[in-house]
């Protein structure tokens, strides 16, 4: 599988990756394979048009108009779940929790799997097999990511999560991992610690009886600069509190912004932050001059 | 302390050992520099508070005067604080490591590493691995330790490293055995990479 030459625009890395639409493209529509979005050997092409025409008979003309109406939801949930994925791998502090997204999500991914067990089941063009696979483990890593990234800012800031407003963000799982977590570390430290220092120096939370409020709890760092794009443009914002420096957020250009000046674009969706590779894409983004100190990319 | 030993050098010791090793890796814990820490906080705690009560049999407010005795108190307070600070970094260090170790081998510690941490210190690593597979459950038995890189093929060419014997790969029974090639999806083949059991073979 891994000699065909034309599998290698599939991969993940490539600027437009392989989609459910395919899902919806191929089976049960009896669409031409010429209407995919990338080459393939014409020997692959006969050999789908020829599974397309037998899948087509197979199918039932009201189960095609569901998946047609599936194949709309699952191209845009897909897009939601990546652009969800890419904001909580690029921002400091957890986001909000998209308990729709997810739960569709891996609806849609069990589907698949059912989907493509019948599919080898029945014998189906290996290669055509192998192309779902390929999505559903894409589908499948972005989901397991996302949950990842957010489980493991919770255990770097579970103090700080639970103290703050931030707790609402969590879905119930996370809240009731955020609990177990701090209650684990709660008790690491005072068998550790705590319970061997002298009384009145023995909290978790302040770091002796003299301080006035919560000392000995990290936050995130809100000023760490992030790459980002917007859809549309939104126009000037301001860079710090004086409003000295403003930014015009033009659609479709990269920025290199602290995540604290574009933090309410990125909650309301109108601004995504971005992933770079080091030393790619970089070079492209605009420089910005944040009190007389010029900002340079590697 | 001995005489002329400066406040805040064991603290230090330690901290500069959590800095001196490898990242991410762990050092055996230092059971005696840890508790002579422990010892030193004892200490000033106890200075702190003969100074405590020699101010108030000289009928002077705690609080407020600003004598030698009050400016040493506060030395004794900040030292403490101090040491505390070097001791909860430690702890929190390791407690790191051992939270994205737990990510990487799930529940069983590899025992060149289990032989490096203290009793609270594996006790800690079985709550938060059990905590880490409850949420787990709780999301429908979406297993998260797997799939960490995105995913380039299906399926990959492996060799075995180790005589794992026959197990059961995806419906099917494979064997197997040392220096044997497979070719298995990449999910299936994952944890055992992870171990260091199988390695991917390139090219």
């Amino acid at each position: 599988m891994t000699v065909w030459s034309p599998l290698a625009p599939l991969q993940f890395q490539f600027p437009r990756p392989l989609q459910f639409q395919f899902l919806s493209a191929l089976h049960g529509r009896g669409l031409h394979a010429s209407q995919l979005t990338h080459p393939h050997p014409s020997t692959a092409a006969a050999g789908v048009t020829g599974e397309m025409a037998t899948a087509s008979e197979d199918e039932s003309a009201p189960s095609r108009i569901d998946e047609e109406d599936e194949s709309l939801k699952l191209e845009s949930d897909v897009e939601l779940l990546k652009r969800a994925w890419q904001n909580e791998k690029g921002a400091p502090e957890i986001l909000e929790y998209q308990s729709a997204l997810v739960r569709r999500s891996s609806q849609q991914i069990h589907l698949m799997e059912d989907l493509i067990e019948e599919l080898t089941k029945r014998g189906d063009d290996p290669l055509i097999v192998s192309i779902y696979q390929m999505d559903l483990d894409r589908a499948q890593f972005l989901l397991r990511s996302y949950l990842r990234i957010r489980l493991q800012k919770i255990e770097a800031t579970m103090l700080h999560v639970a103290k703050t407003d931030l707790w609402n963000r969590l879905s119930r799982q996370e809240q009731n991992f955020a609990q177990r977590c701090i209650e684990d570390m709660g008790s690491h430290m005072d068998e550790s610690v705590l319970s061997k220092l002298p009384s009145g120096y023995q909290s978790n939370l302040k770091q002796s009886n003299a301080s006035d409020e919560d000392d000995m709890v990290p936050e995130p760092n809100l000023n760490t600069f992030v790459f980002c794009k917007s859809q549309n443009s939104i126009g000037a914002i301001t860079l710090d509190d004086s409003g000295d420096e403003i930014v015009d957020l033009v659609a479709g250009e990269l920025y290199v912004l602290r995540y604290k000046t574009i933090k309410p674009y990125v909650e309301r969706d109108y601004v995504c932050l971005w992933l770079v590779k080091r030393g790619s894409q970089a070079l492209n983004c605009r420089h910005f001059r944040l009190n007389s100190k010029t900002i340079f990319l590697a | 302390m001995e005489q002329g030993e400066m406040y805040g050098r064991r603290g230090c010791q330690l901290v500069k050992e959590l800095a001196s090793a490898e990242p991410g890796q762990l050092t055996r814990f230092n059971d005696d520099l840890f508790n002579q820490v422990i010892k030193e906080c004892n200490v000033h705690y106890s200075q702190f508070y003969e100074l405590t009560r020699k101010m108030q049999e000289e009928g002077l407010d705690v609080q407020s005067t600003r004598n030698a005795d009050h400016f040493g108190m506060l030395i004794h307070h900040l030292s403490l604080l101090r040491n505390k600070r070097c001791l909860m970094a430690y702890m929190y260090k390791r407690a790191d490591i051992l939270r994205s170790l737990s990510w990487k081998v799930g529940r069983v510690l590899p025992p060149e590493i289990e032989g490096k941490l203290s009793d609270i210190e594996k006790h800690y690593f079985k709550n938060h691995a059990s905590t880490l597979q409850f949420y787990m459950r709780e999301m429908d038995c979406l297993d998260l330790t797997v799939d960490m890189v995105p995913p380039k093929d299906p399926y990959i060419k492996v060799r075995v490293l180790e005589d794992i014997g026959v197990t059961a790969i995806g419906d099917k029974d494979t064997n197997l055995a040392r220096h044997s090639i497979h070719f298995l999806k990449c999910t299936d083949a994952e944890p055992y990479i992870r171990q260091g059991m199988m390695e991917e073979l390139l090219g």
